[in-house]
């Protein structure tokens, strides 16, 4: 349980936007938020002289902003479509190059849900997507989470010469405001179009998987789980997003993400006899999969044909009644796409 | 206070009643029994509903009159949970510092005094009590438990009033009453702490059953086991602090905040479970209401919220002129890391130099 110094902040509701776009509308507003971390972290490089013990100055570099969002998959537009306007469904090379500004409403002590004028607003501008990762796990609900990186955030009516407008005027200006509180925002009544992706909604039997995975199916498939057996599966991608910088300018020229970038699926299987997977030394062993995941949000992870396994760990089934599972982990490079619910 | 003193005030406590010597007159006045508590109320019932006929005020209505004499105000209050969380850092110096008499003592004079400015304080509320319908009937309640409770001393037999009225008994009595901090005292020191072992292990100690036991008796026996747990617990102060009510207060205060500290940090370590999240200085959880925003503000540890009504301050009176990089709080960060990274950068030149 490490403790480190947080602070808490009761959210009203979150917009992800394309840069520069005002007002912010209701097509914009992420729903299902389950809770977003923010962090700044600030370069100091210090330069001494030769004769004095004093520092000559203290040099500020471009400070790092990285905001992380979490939320359920549940049939609305996903935070990756939203911060890639709408690219995540298209081409990763594309998605990762788009940039966004996030925007976290703080909650008014007065209301009783996302309506109305919030009393700050928190932009953090010309974010790109950092990491993106799905989950669909047997407990609980299926979430997505997204990592944006950028350098610039403000509060408020600030613009200090960076931004066109302040953030609580692209928040409130002209229709925006009322499209976020009208019936088409959080307004106290919104819900799940899909409902909540849980265990039951993640569809196996249409998805494609490795033949590893489906290997240790039985003969009692009900509902959508191909009786596969699985318990749990996890995409995740780090694009890195690297900074380059210029003569004469104080910010980043650009960001760029790191190609090429791993992609990785997990699936976790409980085991019914082995991890099936043979291997020789006398040739290769693996070959391409194909890995397309789908849940009846609307959903669709497809991590494209070319997956090869990286690892099988066995691990259970000891004597203290734990069941055994096998975990098979694969990778690909600059492959993922996601396509989502749509609904805004 | 020697230890006559405090032997007096158990045989008290353990008698259950208060024997009274006035000149050649021996009286015991004994703490009520279920019975005569359970038939006062109807005494009380009765004064209450007269008073209230004779158009006495109720409680509630006497805070106008105090309020339009200013006899008291709702600032009062204030003033009153002010001086309370006063003492109560006071006394968690007191625990923090028990080493350093000098100190000490000065602290102590200090609780003394705050004590006696929360006691005038809140002594202005209950100012004219006495005159409302509740503390008429809550008068007459006492002076008729009081006249059923009291015994000549010789044998045993109600006492006829002939020598002082019960007004003058009532007054009598109620200066005798027992200080809670004598009470705390005897807890902890023999010879009730030998009762006390021995009692938990037979039969009981005060005799009766636990219906009849006086409120003296339940006094005593929440100060033993209060005293029974601190010994039992892990990091169970010495003998100096627990000897010393201002330290011990300050001990169990500091006890009953890391406790809440750390109640509070496995309620937000569930909540955030993505690592990323979890990990960053500053977390926004979604709020559906007021009340669910106010339980997400009071995640926050003090220093937390602190912040959080600095920024605000901040924010409100900036005019577009804030930067995030502004932002007092950032500014002490950079300040700090500033420090830390030229301090580091002195200790590697000089590990370079030799």
């Amino acid at each position: 349980m490490a403790f480190n110094q947080r602070i808490f902040y009761a959210c009203q509701a979150v917009a992800i936007a394309p840069r520069g776009t005002d007002p912010v509308a209701a097509t914009h507003v992420v729903h299902g938020v389950q809770s977003v971390g923010m962090t700044s972290t600030f370069t100091l490089e210090q330069v001494f002289e030769l004769g004095q013990l004093e520092i000559y100055e203290n040099v500020e570099e471009v400070a790092d902003i990285e905001v992380t969002l979490e939320k359920v998959i549940d049939g609305y537009k996903t935070i990756y479509n939203l911060a890639s306007n709408g690219e995540a469904a298209n081409s990763i090379v594309t998605a990762a190059s788009k940039r966004c500004d996030v925007y976290v409403a703080i909650f008014d002590d007065t209301l009783d849900n996302a309506t109305g004028t919030p009393k700050s607003v928190c932009m953090n501008s010309g974010m790109a997507v950092s990491s993106v990762s799905y989950n669909y796990s047997v407990d609980g609900n299926a979430t997505e989470s997204v990592t944006l990186v950028g350098n610039d955030r403000f509060w408020n009516s600030v613009t200090a010469g960076v931004i066109a407008d302040s953030p609580i005027n692209i928040w409130t200006d002209g229709g925006g405001q009322a499209d976020l509180t009208g019936t088409a925002g959080i307004n106290g009544g919104d819900t799940p179009p899909s409902g909540v992706v849980r265990r039951a909604d993640v569809d196996l039997a249409n998805s494609t998987l490795p033949s590893e995975v489906t290997s240790q199916m039985g003969d009692d498939a009900v509902g959508l789980g191909g009786g596969y057996h699985v318990q749990s599966i996890s995409v995740s991608c780090d694009f890195g997003q690297e900074l380059i910088q210029e003569l004469g300018r104080f910010g980043p020229y650009t960001r760029y993400a790191t190609f090429p970038v791993e992609v990785t699926a997990e699936f976790e299987v409980i085991a019914t006899s082995g991890d099936l997977v043979s291997v020789s030394g006398n040739a290769p062993n693996l070959v391409d999969r194909s890995i397309i995941i789908k849940d009846t949000a609307g959903t669709v992870l497809n991590l494209g044909t070319k997956n090869k396994l990286t690892s099988v760990s066995y691990t259970g089934g000891d004597t203290g009644g734990g069941n055994a599972t096998v975990t098979y982990s694969y990778s690909n490079f600059n492959s993922l796409t996601v396509a989502d619910g749509g609904q805004t | 206070m020697d230890d006559v003193y405090y032997e007096k005030i158990l045989y008290r406590i353990l008698q259950g009643r208060l024997r009274l010597r006035l000149g050649d007159l021996v009286l015991f006045v004994e703490e009520p029994t279920a019975d005569i508590i359970e038939e006062s109320f109807e005494i009380y019932d009765k004064a209450y509903k007269e008073a209230y006929y004779n158009k006495v005020p109720i409680k509630e209505e006497l805070l106008d009159i105090l309020i339009d004499n200013n006899m008291w105000s709702p600032l009062d209050d204030k003033t009153a949970e002010k001086i309370e969380k006063e003492i109560e850092e006071m006394k968690l110096q007191a625990f923090e510092k028990f080493y350093d008499t000098r100190f000490l003592n000065s602290i102590k004079m200090n609780l003394r005094k705050k004590e006696e400015d929360l006691y005038k304080t809140k002594k202005k509320k209950l100012a004219l009590d006495h005159t409302s319908c509740e503390g008429v009937a809550s008068f007459s309640r006492s002076l008729w438990v009081l006249n059923h409770t009291t015994f000549y001393a010789k044998n045993h037999k109600a006492y006829d009033w002939q020598h002082l009225t019960v007004h003058n008994l009532f007054d009598l009595y109620m200066s005798k009453q027992i200080k809670y901090e004598s009470i705390r005292y005897i807890s902890r020191k023999d010879p009730w702490r030998s009762m006390w072992s021995l009692g938990k292990k037979s039969c009981g100690i005060f005799n009766r059953d636990l219906m009849d036991t006086t409120k003296d008796q339940h006094t005593l026996c929440h100060y033993s086991i209060m005293y029974d747990n601190i010994y039992e617990h892990p990091n169970s102060p010495n003998d100096k602090v627990i000897n010393d009510d201002d330290c011990l207060d300050g001990w169990m205060i500091k006890q009953r905040r890391e406790t809440e500290k750390n109640k509070k940090q496995q309620e937000v370590d569930a909540l955030t479970k993505n690592s990323k999240i979890a990990n960053s200085q500053e977390v926004f959880l979604m709020a559906r209401d007021q009340e669910s925003a106010n339980e997400i503000y009071n995640l926050n540890n003090p220093h937390a919220k602190n912040l959080v009504k600095q920024r605000e301050q901040q924010i409100k009176n900036s005019e577009g002129n804030l930067n995030f990089k502004e932002l007092i709080d950032i500014k002490q960060d950079i300040a700090v890391q500033s420090h830390q990274q030229a301090l580091q950068g002195a200790k590697t030149k000089g590990r370079g130099r030799r």
